[in-house]
């Protein structure tokens, strides 16, 4: 009893350093968005400032087209999420419980995809839009991000581990393969589903070179690579650039809030066994 | 009225260079409880599984109530099955499983709840119905795989050791539910296990397996009076047949090595020397409780007697079981609890010889 409670006291102190050194900087992002330019670049450093404004949120929106970015992003990303998932889990459910032949190739293929690094693509992919004559477009945006080896690997990781019986029973009870993915399987995945979601829009949403990459014009911009221009365009206003940045950071966070269940619950990998 | 008939039955599966069932024939009758029985990996499943149609035939004829069903699809045939690991859809409630093969069959709602709810009533589930799966015991899992199965009003059933996953005692509660649902559902129930109590104790017919090919097929009692080789006879029963390598003179069988000799009877030794073993050698097989040990037995048997020492002994209430040994032969015999001894003793037995098989060594077929 007594080391248990040592080793807790022990693990809580390392959790509330390991909180601390993560939640700071967006703290801090967090109070400088509120901040008056000369209480931001005061040195020392204050963590609280005396006086708080709203003049940098005003301010981002009228230096650069956050609505437009915003728009942009949100199609990106949601665009890449619905469309990889329903591809990735496909694919997943395809190479764990189908038999054909190459299974095991295919899966390896995918596999070593992961292992490329994405500096390696970067140009070649860009030529091969540009040709295609789809820089600056919603689809070069999408496309290439339609399905992800990681969420193939890990719905395939799911469905392997599903018993055999289920897909059975579902077979005995009349449904066709179509019916035993969709009304089995695919709700049993629900929680992986809703993880590789949140992965994906968190992924597309702070996704910076690849966007920044495929899009020139101003009007096709994401939120992250047009925060990230700000700087070089008008001299740097870090007021500003914090407002935009915890805007950009708002829905995820809405989001993580609402599927926290899930997503804790699909890292896990849990509970499917029956 | 259902039967099902499998006619000259193979399997071979995909990547494999062997049969995994060859030449399988049966008749389930209308109404008959069959058990398929064998160890593990010896075809019984493959065999089930064929017969649901989840998987293909490769070779002969199977009918359901006299039609061909070799390539119909597992839901157009007339059959519910219960799976070893139940199988059940871990995202629906109790009553959702049991419905939702009615469901996809569109029976009309009042019909479902009508079924869902008997069927949980016989099977005392009806509290369980809003649950999820996860949250019932494995044995109540079981009971709502079985629902599943009766809801459908399926005329035969098909069950793959329904009972493997489940403890000792719920497995034999369990084994008579079963039992009594088949009697009081009036299906034709094929039903696979490794274990040859529940065989014994359910079916009407057992059909022993081994090695994808059908050993015997016949009433527990005929399986377990009259196996017709070696195998069956040491499957069948617990604890097993013993079997004894000995030679033939014409006259007695010994065993030099370990110092065995039973003098049979003329009209045995008549029939083994008509078959041309004399001078060779047989195998004899004996259940347990036919080596005795109580005393007027013993003195009227002087001739088969059997001097071995008691190694381990097993009081079973009011039997016990002494696992004996003489040299290097190992034997056991069940006895009355009365005549039960500890280890190390020297105890004398005798075969009852008008119970014992003889086996050919080399075909291990019986000698009839
Ligand atoms: N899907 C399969 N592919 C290849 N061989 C299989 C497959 N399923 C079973 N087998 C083989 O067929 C034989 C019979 O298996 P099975 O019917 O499952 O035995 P049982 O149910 O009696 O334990 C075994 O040798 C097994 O290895
Ligand atoms: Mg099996």
């Amino acid at each position: 009893m007594k080391r248990t409670n040592k080793h807790s006291v022990l693990s809580n102190i390392l959790l509330i350093i390991v909180l601390i050194s993560v939640v700071f900087p967006f703290l801090w992002v967090l109070v400088s968005s509120f901040k008056n330019e000369a209480d931001i670049i005061n040195y020392p450093p204050k963590m609280f400032a005396g006086h708080y404004t709203l003049a940098n949120y005003v301010d981002i929106w009228k230096t650069i087209p956050m609505t437009r970015y915003i728009i942009n992003t949100m199609i990106y990303a949601v665009g890449v999420c619905v469309i990889s998932i329903t591809l990735d889990s496909f694919s997943g459910y395809a190479l764990a419980r189908m038999r054909f032949r190459g299974r095991t190739f295919f899966y390896y293929v995918v596999m070593v995809t992961m292992f490329i690094p994405f500096a390696i693509t970067m140009i070649p992919l860009f030529m091969e839009l540009s040709e295609f004559g789809m820089i600056n477009t919603y689809p070069g945006l999408i496309i290439p991000h339609a399905t992800t080896a990681f969420g193939i690997f890990m719905m395939r990781s799911f469905f392997v581990g599903l018993p055999e019986d289920l897909a059975e029973a579902a077979r005995l009870d009349g449904l066709n393969e179509f019916q035993i993915y969709f009304r089995i399987m695919l709700p049993l995945a629900k929680p992986q589903l809703i993880t590789l979601a949140i992965f994906s829009l968190m992924g597309s949403w702070n996704d910076l070179l690849y966007p920044m990459l495929m899009t020139t014009d101003q009007s096709m911009r994401t939120l992250a690579a047009g925060l990230a221009l700000i700087g070089g365009q008008h001299i740097t206003y870090y007021g500003p650039v914090m407002a935009g940045t915890i805007i950009s950071m708002l829905p995820l966070f809405i989001i993580y809030m609402f599927a926290q269940k899930y997503f804790i619950q699909g890292s896990a990998m849990s509970g499917m066994k029956e | 009225m259902s039967s099902v008939s499998l006619e000259h039955i193979y399997k071979k599966y995909d990547g494999s260079d062997e049969y995994s069932v060859t030449d399988f024939n049966l008749e389930v009758k209308d109404k008959e409880f069959i058990v398929f029985v064998g160890p593990s990996g010896c075809g019984k499943s493959t065999t089930l599984r064929m017969i649901s149609g989840l998987e293909e035939i490769t070779k002969g004829t199977l009918k359901i109530n006299g039609e061909v069903a070799n390539t119909k699809a597992p839901k157009d045939r007339d059959i519910a099955m219960v799976f070893q690991n139940y199988a059940l859809y871990p995202h629906m409630t109790v009553y959702q499983n049991m419905a939702f093969g009615l469901k996809m069959r569109k029976y009309d709602k009042d019909q479902i709840d009508k079924r869902v709810k008997h069927a949980a009533t016989i099977l005392g589930l009806t509290e369980f119905l809003p649950k999820r799966p996860s949250a019932l015991s494995g044995g109540q899992r079981q009971r709502v795989a079985l629902g599943r199965a009766i809801v459908r009003d399926a005329p035969i059933f098909l069950m793959d050791e329904p009972l493997s996953n489940l403890d000792a005692k719920l497995r034999v509660s369990m084994r008579t539910e079963i039992a009594r649902l088949h009697r009081s559902l009036d299906t034709t129930t094929i039903y696979v296990t490794h274990d040859q109590t529940e065989a014994m104790t359910m079916a009407d017919r057992i059909v022993v397996m081994k090695d994808g090919a059908v050993q015997q097929i016949g009433t527990p009692a005929e399986v377990y009076d009259n196996p017709v080789n070696v195998f069956v006879g040491g499957f069948i029963g617990a604890p097993p047949m013993n079997f004894f390598t000995l030679d033939f003179d014409g006259k007695y069988l010994t065993d030099k090595k370990n110092g065995i000799q039973l003098l049979l009877r003329t009209e045995q030794a008549r029939k083994l020397i008509q078959r041309g073993y004399e001078g060779k050698s047989i195998i004899l097989g004996i259940r347990p409780e036919n080596i005795r040990v109580d005393k007027e037995f013993v003195v009227a048997h002087p001739d088969t007697t059997i001097n071995g020492e008691i190694v381990v002994s097993e009081l079973l209430g009011n039997e016990s079981q002494l696992y004996c040994k003489v040299n290097d032969k190992n034997y056991i015999a069940k006895v009355n609890a009365r005549d039960h001894e500890e280890p190390g003793t020297k105890k004398v037995a005798s075969f009852d010889l008008d119970r014992v098989h003889f086996f050919d060594p080399e075909t291990e077929l019986v000698l009839k």
